[in-house]
């Protein structure tokens, strides 16, 4: 890091360089059977150099690797959008490790003891440490350390599954049996029915409330909104965009897995309502955005694309159960989010494993191939009823870490294949 | 001799196992990006490092920018892998001629040339607005050096130039966001023979005449066409992934998922018109190289042979169990990532007929030209399709755009209701994901234009 800046100050006026340091043990299960063991370190750094409205960004491993791109740069054309840097200096260091996540990286003899299944398991356990350092030209220098822990498995029962996902911020093998219970349970729903293409009322599970709210959140990207890739494009501040007993927050600052104090251009963090009570309450935004709107920035940078930290939707007053008690189609997991319209929110998802069909409150068989076809603003706005539980998730197709109930939605439209 | 070879064999060393991989793999990038004719950013990236797979028991992966960090564990498990095909690893090296070499041009030039094209893209005369228009330049050069076994030697270079827009447009009280992307392995000759002006200028004008004329489509069973752009991908999703023979073993069940080989065991999936092959010796595609990432000597695989299985995508760990040998289809995104089984270029086979032969047959129907979503079951069975470029067939003649019909249906519906493809093959860049920590890797998918017969269509 020293080299890069002695390099950089003799250089230009204003830069940040982001050194991300990831050491991850990722262990791959494949029928109750350890198939893989990766051991992976990744360095990189992440430099921004700007000149009036002129700005190159490189991942590079040497300051000698930024010398062409220094030497054209005032050849270049100015940016229509041009990365800031916090005029903020001083030191902040921030270490939350877990001793029990860093021996799982060393030593992962432990995972055979989670296998134990009345059906074959698939799946992943994976444990990381992050690092951090951001040092800007305005004089902020900061470190953070984080370690995460996180999973999920798969169970198959013949043709029927369940699957289920757990993040830490320890080591915590109850998350990681309580994922394992989850995807049997789910795996144990085994009559066929059929479902047609139509309008139902329809319970997402968590792990399907963190695929589709990872989308809701990075529409509110002030990026996605100020190419018009959004459903937030033609709204502001304050208008009513979603059920009223629906939250949505971005929460950098507490302990999920991707909270961290200070943003990419050295900007501190913080909690937020993206959505509250079904209001819209801002963006996502980094300095140079929030420029452009005429805003402040909400600590979300990026350079150029503000990106959401980690996701919390508020919890509801029923249970779980109570969620199911009426005629509902459970969706426990999906996959394949693709929009059709970024504008209008018009989406197809396809849900996967157990989609389980309750009539009068009781399981009467589970369905396959099927996949909302909506518009997300819909699914936010029929939000009627939300768990008092909640479960934090990530995996494979939701990346990003988040904590979410059950949540009923009416009248949504179901397709099948 | 390769660069990296003494790091390569001191690896090898210091893993004493019958299989020992070690690679160093390196991806230089750089991504220019325009909004609306100015400059958006100018991006480089330069990824590079080691990396040691090696069976014992499990398959064990280490990987670091430094050789000096990647040690074998002490750690015991019982694996899941039986054992792995022991055929010879081959050595050589392969790569891809740059005509026009990527540095040939500075960057000042690339980016007045990206400037002049979307100067002229956005004063097209027509009667939709063009709300922004994002046009990403992207070349990589990807240089892999690997030693199997500490015997065989190989290494491989493939630049490739990839351009990507994102068009959002309004017209007529209605507004479309659409992606596209072109792209081939070569040198900076790319920009002309992918003819990235004329397709952009041709977009344009298609989604405005489609904003202005579009009409509503009745659902209901038609006759449809599918274009390259369509049936690549239908090869691609529909085909290549479940033929991946470690998908059919469930080696991916918890992640990409499962396959409808494994789960329904189809004798038949499509027509006698239906063949689909995968090949990583296509001249200029962004799927090309010669020997796989364990050290076998690529080949074309034909997957299904008219209408019926034939072959599955084997890595040296897969092939054992089915009885076969690898057919050289193991490849890493990069220095970071394990070696997988993985598509190239995927596609259906071309036939004799004329597009205008296609056409002619087809009382009423629907021909989509491009999809703005596409999505399909964790076994590969259930898909849709939703047109954006579509429209209305009568009479053997193209008529008026229509508005987003959706092809909807299971793969072996699908395929057996194909009864005609053309005489072209048209390829299209693709980033095929899979494996945890995931790895996006450049593909080709393509085909011909394709007929399918009396398919459910539906409507948003």
């Amino acid at each position: 890091m020293e080299e890069f800046i002695k390099f950089l100050k003799e250089r230009v006026e204003s830069y940040a360089v982001l050194k991300n340091e990831v050491v991850s043990t990722v262990v791959k299960i494949v029928d109750s059977k350890v198939e893989a063991v990766q051991r992976i370190k990744e360095t990189s750094y992440n430099v921004m150099v700007r000149k009036g409205r002129r700005f190159l960004v490189s991942k590079v491993y040497t300051p000698e690797q930024l010398r062409e791109g220094l030497g054209i740069m005032d050849k270049l054309p100015e940016s229509r959008i041009v990365p800031k840097v916090h005029e903020l200096s001083g030191e902040r260091r921030s270490v939350k490790e877990d001793d029990g996540i860093l021996r799982f990286m060393s030593d992962t003899s432990s995972v055979e003891d989670f296998l134990n299944s009345r059906y074959q398991v698939h799946g992943v356990l994976s444990a990381s440490r992050f690092k951090r350092e951001l040092v800007t030209s305005a004089g902020f220098h900061g470190n953070e350390s984080r370690t995460w822990f996180q999973g999920y498995m798969r169970v198959r029962n013949g043709q029927y599954s369940g699957q289920w996902a757990f993040s830490s911020p320890k080591y915590d093998p109850e998350k990681v049996k309580i994922t394992l219970n989850k995807a049997e349970e789910y795996a144990s729903y085994t009559e066929r029915i059929d479902l047609g293409d139509g309008y139902y009322d329809v319970v997402l599970s968590p792990m399907v409330m963190a695929n589709l709210m990872m989308s809701v959140s990075y529409m509110a990207s002030g990026y996605s909104i100020f190419t018009g890739n959004s459903i937030f494009a033609n709204r502001k501040p304050g208008d009513m965009v979603g059920s009223e007993k629906f939250t949505l927050m971005d929460r950098p600052r507490g302990e999920e897995l991707n909270s961290w104090d200070f943003d990419d251009e050295g900007f501190p963090t913080r909690d937020k309502a993206i959505i509250s009570n079904g209001v819209y309450e801002t963006p996502l935004l980094n300095l140079e955005i929030a420029e452009i709107m005429g805003k402040e920035s909400t600590g979300n940078a990026g350079w150029i694309y503000p990106r959401p930290w980690t996701l919390e939707v508020k919890e509801g007053e029923v249970s779980e159960e109570g969620l199911l008690s009426g005629n509902v189609v459970l969706l426990t997991n999906n996959w394949y989010t693709r929009f059709q319209n970024r504008a209008d929110g018009q989406f197809s998802t396809v849900a996967r494993d157990a989609v389980i069909v309750f009539k009068g409150g009781k399981p009467v068989g589970t369905t396959s191939r099927v996949r909302i076809a909506d518009k997300l603003n819909n699914i936010i706005s029929n939000v009627e009823e939300l768990s008092k539980e909640r479960y934090s998730i990530a995996w494979w197709d939701a990346p990003l870490p988040g904590v979410y109930p059950y949540t009923l939605i009416k009248n949504v439209h179901l397709s099948k294949a | 001799m390769l660069a990296h070879e003494d790091d390569l064999l001191r690896l090898t060393r210091r893993f004493p196992y019958s299989y020992v991989e070690t690679r160093y793999h390196k991806i230089s990038s750089r991504v220019i990006s325009l909004l609306n004719g100015e400059l958006l950013g100018v991006y480089r990236d330069e990824e590079a490092g080691y990396s040691v797979r090696y069976l014992n028991g499990p398959l064990y992966f280490v990987a670091s920018r430094d050789p000096d960090d990647l040690r074998p564990t002490t750690e015991k498990h019982e694996g899941w892998e039986p054992g792995l095909w022991d055929g010879e690893p081959v050595s050589g090296s392969y790569s891809v001629e740059e005509k026009q070499k990527l540095d040939s041009q500075n960057l000042e030039e690339k980016i007045s040339s990206l400037r002049d094209i979307s100067r002229e893209v956005l004063s097209q005369d027509i009667r939709s607005k063009i709300n922004n228009l994002i046009l990403t330049y992207s070349e990589s050069v990807e240089e892999k050096e690997l030693v199997i076994n500490g015997s065989s030697l190989i290494s491989g270079r493939v630049p490739r130039v990839l351009i990507s827009f994102n068009l959002v447009m309004t017209g007529n009280g209605r507004t479309i966001t659409a992606w596209f992307e072109l792209g081939q392995s070569g040198g900076l000759e790319s920009l002309n023979e992918l003819r990235v002006r004329e397709h952009l200028i041709e977009k344009v004008k298609s989604l405005d005449h489609l904003l202005q004329s579009g009409r509503s489509v009745s659902p209901g069973r038609k006759d449809v066409i599918l274009s390259s752009v369509l049936s690549g991908i239908m090869a691609h999703e529909s085909v290549g992934h479940p033929f991946e023979a470690d998908r059919v073993l469930g080696r991916e069940f918890a992640q990409a998922g499962t396959s409808y080989m494994a789960e329904l065991g189809l004798k038949r999936i499509g027509s006698e018109m239906v063949n689909v092959a995968d090949d990583p010796t296509v001249p200029k595609s962004t799927g090309f190289f010669l020997i796989d990432d364990e050290g076998v000597r690529a080949r074309r695989k034909l997957l299904i042979k008219n209408g019926e299985p034939n072959e599955f995508l084997h890595d040296r760990f897969t092939a054992p169990r089915f009885n076969y040998v690898s057919n050289g289809s193991a490849r890493a995104s990069g220095f970071d990532r394990e070696p997988l089984v993985r598509m190239s270029n995927t596609f259906f086979l071309p036939g004799e007929m004329s597009f205008q032969e296609l056409l002619e047959d087809v009382k009423e129907g629907i021909f989509f030209k491009s999809y703005m979503e596409w999505n399909i079951d964790d076994m590969r069975l259930g898909q849709r399709y939703t047109g954006l470029e579509a429209y209305h067939v009568k009479s053997g003649e193209i008529g008026e755009p229509v508005l987003f019909p959706i092809l909807e249906g299971t793969t072996n519906e699908l395929l057996s209701s194909v009864d005609a493809v053309d005489d072209s093959l048209q390829f299209f860049p693709g980033t095929c994901g899979k494996g945890d920590p995931d790895q996006g890797i450049p593909v080709w998918l393509g085909g011909p234009d394709m007929r399918l017969r009396n398919v459910p269509v539906k409507v948003i």
